[in-house]
């Protein structure tokens, strides 16, 4: 017993998550992750809200034969494809090589 | 029904040659059937673009398409708004399902809750969840292949449709039972090019026809709509919001869409086949850009059929708007077209029914031989999971076809509604908050669906509405659909139960977050009392929390 390779798996598990490589991970990780979903869920139901409660708001024209609802749906469907890109860029930049390395290191050492 | 715009001989030939070809790709996958995982997961190796593909057109329903670009020719904005909210619901499957779930590595969801709670309960409710959502779904996958059987084969015999219902289920298992997931995968990312390649050319086709003016396309679909009781335009928002409910009704469906699409196991569970946890995060992210894009061509299309052929032309009433999309199709197209669409449609229905099964298939016999404490030889996991194909196959095609005759297409909110109760709160809950615990599983899961079905019993689904499983009886007391107050519930529940019960296990949560972030697994400690640890009480309640 002592040294890293002896301790139970579990303890392991519990080591790799409190070192501050970890740590720093997690943060980033979840920290995008709230602020995204804040965003998104926060937006969605302000969309339906206004939709269901200020139709005069969603029916004032827009040039274009367009009215500010349609605007907003179009802005929805944009949001998802720039918030999933976003965090597709995110995670390949900043969380994989991270993750990546504390993973080597983990199945590293218990070989 | 009229279906003057249908085209059943061009379809029925190109579903022949569509048939063949999967039955291949099933065929091909055969050889690659050496392993349980095999069998469950294509051992792992679906890549990010072939699985953004699948998981698409795991997307893609019947309803998804026809009926959707019906409702928008109808309800215009508040139909958009709808399609919107599925697109929506893909962001949830990206941030709390794709990348997480895949770096557990797990085969079923009950691989992810073990690791924060009691096995069994993890294992039953994982084979109890996936089961029921199975069931409900496939049967309105059924349901969905009688009107495609009348709709565009103009099968009008209900012997007909029953038998034709039945073929597509019975292609379903084969496809299943030869190709495992990896055949199942390969029919799906062809049912989604298909899906993609049709649209694409129908949007094209109307665009050219009114060169490319949307300005002028968007003011002809609202002079020349169907005008509404409610007096709304249709590009203005009230069409749906102002039934005779009120506005809850609708609020109720954009919620269940957004809350509860990305907890369907058979969607989820796709994640777990991808070669890592980046490529699930990227198959997912690419599905949603796909759905995107797809919805928006849904709307365009919705539109277009009003401008192009007047609102009173195309279907008018709810049963009726799914004939919307064939008729524009015939419109644009000619028979060809229209033929193409209904052979398309017929791979739709099959495609969803197959991939419903694999999850099904999986669920009952890793979970259930796991609930028997047994570890099976894998050839024998193999014959196992081959037996259950077929008799949950048949048990389901068998009773989809009797069910044919009664209004079940409400069970799709309902099962929307399930999932979004009894599995986004405990997935939830597993990955980010430390103290949860069996207690809390076994509320939110078991409590979220108790919570559903109380609702789905007493709401306009299931009584005192046209469209209700029994439209002459009226015992509804709620007129949204369940999920809008079951989420919430289940949370609450999951909640609750974490802190009515003392059981915690830091180490357990400490070992989901290395592993749902990294994909880290570390090999099993020889030691065995030390390896099984997370299954005695002592030990879980044991570990002190550490001040984080």
């Amino acid at each position: 017993m002592g040294t890293t390779s002896s301790l139970s798996q579990a303890d392991r598990y519990v080591a790799v998550h409190d070192s501050a490589r970890f740590q720093t991970l997690r943060r980033q990780a979840h920290t995008f992750t709230a602020w995204a979903s804040v965003i998104f869920t926060g937006w969605w139901f302000l969309m339906i809200l206004l939709a269901a409660y200020t139709p005069g708001f969603f029916r004032q024209a827009v040039p274009g034969n367009l009215n500010v609802g349609l605007l907003l749906l179009l802005l929805t469907f944009a949001m998802v494809i720039v918030i999933t890109g976003l965090y597709l860029r995110y995670a390949r930049t900043v969380l994989d090589p991270a993750a990546d390395v504390i993973r080597a290191d983990v199945e590293g050492a218990a070989r | 029904m009229n279906n003057g715009f249908a085209a059943p001989a061009i379809a029925a030939a190109i579903s022949i040659g569509l048939v063949a070809v999967l039955l291949g790709m099933a065929v091909t996958a055969r050889r690659t059937q050496h392993s349980p995982d095999d069998f469950y997961l294509a051992g792992r190796r679906i890549g990010p673009g072939q699985n953004a593909l699948a998981l698409f057109a795991g997307f893609v329903l019947f309803t998804t398409i026809f009926t959707m670009t019906g409702h928008v020719s109808l309800n215009g904005l508040d139909a958009i708004l709808f399609s919107a909210a599925f697109a929506m619901s893909w962001l949830i499957a990206l941030f709390f399902f794709a990348g997480p779930l895949r770096n557990i590595r797990g085969t079923t969801i009950a691989d992810v809750f073990a690791l924060r709670a009691d096995p069994r309960t993890a294992r039953v409710a994982s084979i109890v969840v996936t089961l029921l959502l199975f069931l409900t779904y496939s049967i309105v996958m059924m349901e969905g292949g009688g009107i495609v059987a009348r709709m565009l084969f103009g099968i009008g015999s209900e012997t007909g449709r029953s038998i034709m219902v039945a073929g597509m289920g019975v292609l379903a298992i084969v496809i299943v039972l030869v190709g495992g997931m990896l055949g199942t995968t390969r029919v799906l990312a062809t049912k989604g090019v298909l899906i993609i390649g049709i649209l694409a050319v129908l949007t094209v086709i109307a665009l050219v026809k009114y060169r490319f003016n949307l300005v002028q396309l968007l003011g002809d679909a609202q002079a020349k709509a169907v005008p509404h009781p409610s007096g709304s335009d249709l590009l203005a928002p009230g069409r749906e919001f102002n039934g005779p409910a009120g506005p809850i009704v609708h609020i109720s469906k954009l919620f269940v869409a957004f809350v509860g699409h990305a907890a369907l196991p058979y969607m989820f569970m796709r994640y777990f086949t991808a070669t890592s946890g980046p490529d699930a995060r990227r198959s997912a992210g690419w599905a949603g850009i796909l759905t995107t894009g797809f919805y928006m061509c849904v709307a365009f299309l919705g539109l277009a059929a009003v401008a192009l052929l007047g609102g009173q032309n195309i279907g008018m009433a709810p049963p009726l708007r799914d004939t919307t999309l064939p008729i524009l199709a015939d419109h644009l197209g000619g028979p060809w077209m229209a033929g193409l669409l209904g052979a398309v449609a017929l791979i739709i229905v099959v495609g969803m029914l197959a991939t419903l099964l694999m999850s099904a298939v999986t669920s009952v016999t890793r979970d259930g031989s796991a609930l028997r404490q047994v570890a099976p030889e894998p050839a024998d996991e193999l014959r196992a999971a081959r037996r259950n194909t077929v008799v949950i196959g048949a048990a389901t095609v068998l009773l989809g076809t009797v069910l044919l005759q009664v209004n079940v297409h409400v069970l799709l909110p309902v099962t929307i509604s399930f999932a979004g109760a009894a599995v986004l709160p405990a997935v939830v809950y597993s990955l980010f908050w430390k103290r949860f615990n069996t207690a809390g599983l076994r509320w939110s899961v078991f409590g979220g669906l108790a919570v559903t079905a109380i609702l789905f019993l007493f709401s306009g689904l299931m009584s005192g509405t046209p469209i209700a499983i029994l439209p002459n009886a009226d015992f509804h007391l709620v007129d949204f659909d369940p999920a809008l107050a079951s989420v919430p519930i289940a949370f609450l529940l999951g909640y609750l139960g974490t802190l009515s019960s003392r059981e915690r296990n830091d180490a357990g949560f400490a070992q989901l977050q290395v592993r749902a972030l990294t994909g880290a697994v570390l090999p099993a400690v020889r030691n065995p009392d030390v390896a099984t640890a997370p299954a005695t009480g002592a030990t879980r309640a044991g570990r002190t929390p550490s001040a984080l």
